[in-house]
């Protein structure tokens, strides 16, 4: 195996996706080559900032991204009326992610070191550089919105929230969105939508804390009721003290009041 | 004699301020199709009724938007906007979107009518304050609303996303064209929703204290699923189709047969 090939496979190798046979060819490499060992490493650090910088909430962009990916997927799916493997389903999404990913990690890195060159070596190369990457990142952000203007239909939203009822393993990518959904988007149907697909994952306690987490911050009745209700039939101990305080609020009505005394008992 | 001849006389005039009391903003739509029309912070009874035109056509009932003379020179200023029709509105139009703003205060009565393009989609929200009871007829595209009181929408075909706190939903479809996602949601009130016969959809009912009513064949059923405190009911009429999602936490939910 050459320098060139390892390059091409590292990231399929470092999340587990690559056959058992180049994997094992890559790794006699490794044995040999300091270079793209290094090289390996840097990926691997690459990679593992990426997560790091992916727990933190998504940013809009991303969000915006996932419903152009679910929305293109959807069109697809109705195009095609015979069944796609699940393969294909997880292999899209994750290919684009890590354009996105990739994208965000080049601005970040071309930023550092245009910095860095900048204070000492000119480096006019890097800056056009960095300044066509700036422009390639707007260009992906327009476009993004532009798919946003078209998904300003609610119908849209909860259609592309609903489209996660047929992943079984969602990645954190999704769940992130999920939530990010239930949390921030602008019409209350959408939100229970998202509700009502973390539901599934509820017993995930990621998923659980970020439900009761959200619990808190809802003032629409009928999405604290529809929360309450799922923590309660998962028991979700943590959910007892945002349930009391809704409780004891006075701008509760008397409806979630009735529904969040009741769940009291799944609770304590 | 003369006072009868005066008031004669007078009769056109007194029918002209007649008419112009009823006043009327007008505004031409490109293509409704692809346009999403946002009525926000209409106070009254809001009918808003469907047509096949490509202007929005909105009347004033009452006349009070006619400046006082000694208004003469000055423009009416609201909290909200800058009035750009005349009938206490805002109007701000982009590409594919018109936003009209009513700037009346909830605390002053203030009557619409208005017509739309059938075809083009339709947003409504206001605050609990000063939302009424909204009807709406014979659209054909989205209808996305949020209110605190009751929503009524009669011969509608397009997709719905509708949240209500303490209003009755009434539901008639003349068809269902657009096989999209809808939601429909209540907190204390009854939804009634009439579907065409041969409807295919996936249906998904929850109530907390409420009860499902309906003369549809539900004898092949899906599992019913028990919620601690209410229930979840999962349904598919001739086949499955789109998602239609109906919640309420109180009130009952009836489906009806359509034609």
């Amino acid at each position: 195996m050459k320098c060139e090939e390892i390059e091409g496979i590292i990231i399929d190798y470092l999340d587990g996706k690559l056959d058992p046979r180049k994997a094992s060819l890559l790794e006699k490499h490794l044995e040999t080559c300091e270079s793209c060992l290094d090289e390996m490493k840097e990926t691997q650090e690459m990679l593992q900032g990426i997560k790091v910088a992916g727990v933190a909430e998504p940013d809009t962009s991303l969000r915006i991204n996932f419903y152009h990916m679910l929305h293109n997927e959807i069109r697809k799916n109705e195009k095609m009326t015979t069944s796609i493997n699940p393969g294909f389903r997880m292999h899209w999404y994750e290919k684009t992610s890590y354009r996105v990913a990739a994208g965000i990690a080049l601005l970040v890195a071309g930023t550092f070191f245009g910095v860095l060159f900048n204070s000492g070596i000119t480096g006019s190369v890097q800056q056009k550089e960095i300044e066509g990457l700036k422009s390639e990142v707007d260009i992906l952000r327009k476009t993004a919105m532009f798919t946003m203007l078209k998904d300003e239909s609610s119908s849209g939203r909860i259609q592309a929230v609903r489209y996660t009822d047929e992943i079984s393993d969602p990645d954190q990518n999704v769940i992130d969105a999920l939530v990010s959904t239930l949390n921030t988007d602008r019409n209350v149907n959408v939100r229970m939508a998202a509700a009502y697909a973390l539901e599934k994952f509820a017993y995930r306690k990621d998923v659980s804390d970020s439900l009761v987490k959200s619990l808190s911050l809802q003032t629409e009745p009928i999405l604290q009721v529809s929360l309450i209700n799922i923590l309660a039939e998962y028991r979700v101990k943590s959910a007892l003290r945002p349930v009391q305080e809704i409780i004891a609020s006075k701008s509760t009505i008397k409806e979630v009041r009735a529904v969040a005394q009741n769940s009291l008992r799944d609770l304590i | 004699m003369k006072t009868i001849r005066t008031i004669l006389l007078m009769m056109p005039v007194l029918m002209i301020t007649g008419v112009a009391s009823a006043q009327e903003y007008k505004l031409a739509v490109q293509n409704p199709k692809d346009t999403r029309l946002v009525l926000k912070d209409f106070s009254g009874q809001l009918p808003v009724e469907g047509y096949n035109g490509t202007e929005i056509v909105i009347t004033s009932n009452s006349g009070r938007f006619e400046p006082p003379e000694k208004a003469k020179g000055l423009k009416p200023i609201f909290p909200g906007g800058t009035d750009n029709t005349g009938i206490g509105l805002e109007v701000l139009k982009s590409d594919n979107l018109v936003k009209i703003t009513c700037l009346v205060p909830f605390t002053q009565d203030a009557e619409y009518k208005i017509k739309v393009p059938e075809n083009l989609s339709l947003e409504m929200s206001s605050g609990c304050e000063r939302s009424n009871d909204i009807t709406i007829t014979g659209m054909k595209n989205e209808i996305d609303i949020n209110s605190c009181h009751d929503i009524n929408l009669k011969n509608i075909s397009g997709p719905v996303v509708l949240s209500t706190i303490s209003g009755d939903i009434n539901i008639t479809y003349s068809s269902v064209s657009a096989a999209k996602a809808t939601s429909v949601n209540s907190v204390s009130g009854d939804i009634d929703i009439t579907l065409p016969v041969k409807t295919a959809v996936d249906l998904e009912l929850r109530t907390v204290t409420g009860a499902f009513y309906s003369d549809f064949d539900f004898s092949q059923t899906q599992k019913d699923l028990k919620r601690i405190g209410g229930n979840e009911m999962n349904y598919s009429l001739n086949g499955g189709g789109f998602k239609f999602t109906v919640g309420t936490v109180s009130g009952n939910i009836y489906l009806r047969k359509g034609i």
